[in-house]
């Protein structure tokens, strides 16, 4: 699909919330314009290259995450939803939305004008491999979902930052978090039902890095931004990364 | 129209258990199934130095424009998760806790926004697909 990254981020920049818009595609993502000054931003990075605010970067909210409505209604039960909109589908004259098909992630329905804006590659990985990209200081690495379904919690240390990346196989989420709880690093593992458990004091965490349970309860982990892409979208805009393996 | 009736009255009757028809009229030319060939990409790792911008050397032909295809949501309507029909369980969304405060944001509507001007408990967020 088309790279299959949802990204929050910050639209404040010198006091003024910008508002985007859809431009175009490059590098087999989206390019997408601010209403305020027509500058160009990429959506994978958050990098305005062209236009009055050139140069700038967007700040990048890390607590956002893929996943299934059950695993996301069961984890935050008391969540809002967005709403179909019926006045934007009637505008377009379509539904505003598309088949759950040509929506899957990993899913190879890459139009071919997409693909010919891709001007950067890498067979390192398949192109339509999941990947879940993370950037820590100016270090970008990817953990291959094929990989994480098999380590569903990995712990590195990245520019002396120790962090752990969860996949959970049963709705296809992954998140990373700093795993420093005060003067404690802690250490992960899967506990069942979505959850990891750490070793230190036996808590149990939601895949939000919440503690819902053991001496920490309440407790929330640091999120460490990042992101799941198809791999030709995550190299493509971070050519430098590095490749997590087992 | 027809079709959009049976929407405004599918949203209306989510709350009662209907569901929203899970197909869309997608424009074709998104729904290209065709996976691309190989050669279709440009071959070669670019191999900038550290801190090169990347984007401004690429002639824009590289781009595909197509400004406005797509129109954003800006601060759309919710919804308690709890009165939700149009959702199936295995449906794919995407998440965002922002002090606290859950937003899920259905990944069929926002692959199809690419963007969603939002505000979570008044603070602005931008987010994009």
């Amino acid at each position: 699909m088309i790279c299959s990254s949802g990204i929050t981020f910050d639209p404040r920049v010198g006091g003024r919330r910008l508002t985007f818009g859809f431009h175009g595609i490059f590098q087999g993502t989206a390019v997408l314009y601010d209403h305020q000054t027509s500058s160009k931003w990429m959506h994978l990075t958050g990098e305005c290259f062209e236009g009055e605010l050139e140069g700038t970067f967007l700040e990048r909210v890390p607590t956002g995450r893929h996943t299934t409505w059950a695993d996301w209604l069961a984890t935050h039960p008391a969540t809002d939803v967005q709403m179909p909109d019926p006045q934007y589908m009637g505008r377009r004259g379509d539904r505003g939305y598309f088949p759950e098909a040509a929506s899957r992630r990993g899913g190879k329905h890459l139009p071919q004008f997409f693909a010919e804006t891709i001007q950067t590659r890498n067979d390192q990985l398949h192109l339509w491999d999941l990947v879940y990209g993370v950037v820590v200081g100016k270090s970008p690495r990817a953990y291959p979902f094929k990989a994480l379904a098999r380590h569903p919690v990995v712990e590195e240390t990245l520019h002396t930052l120790p962090i752990t990346v969860w996949y959970d196989a049963r709705s296809g989420s992954a998140a990373a978090f700093d795993r420093r709880v005060g003067a404690r690093t802690l250490t992960f593992r899967e506990a069942g039902d979505g959850r990891r458990r750490d070793t230190e004091t036996k808590s149990l965490w939601t895949m939000d890095g919440v503690c819902v349970r053991g001496p920490l309860k309440a407790t929330r982990l640091t999120s460490v931004f990042g992101l799941q892409a198809e791999w030709y979208g995550w190299y493509a805009n971070h050519p430098r990364t590095t490749v997590w393996s087992p | 129209m027809r079709a959009w009736i049976a929407l405004l009255l599918a949203v209306a009757l989510g709350a009662c258990g209907e569901e929203l028809e899970p197909v869309g009229d997608a424009p074709s030319d998104l729904l290209d199934r065709e996976p691309p060939r190989i050669e279709d990409f440009a071959p070669f790792d670019d191999g900038l130095p550290p801190g090169t911008p990347r984007i401004g050397r690429f002639p824009r032909s590289q781009f595909h424009i197509d400004h406005d295809r797509f129109l954003p949501a800006t601060d759309p309507k919710t919804m308690p998760g709890a009165d939700v029909r149009f959702l199936k369980p295995e449906d794919e969304v995407y998440g965002v806790l922002l002090d606290g405060h859950a937003r899920a944001y259905p990944v069929r509507m926002i692959s199809y926004y690419h963007v969603v001007n939002d505000r979570i408990d008044g603070v602005p967020i931008a987010v994009t697909y």
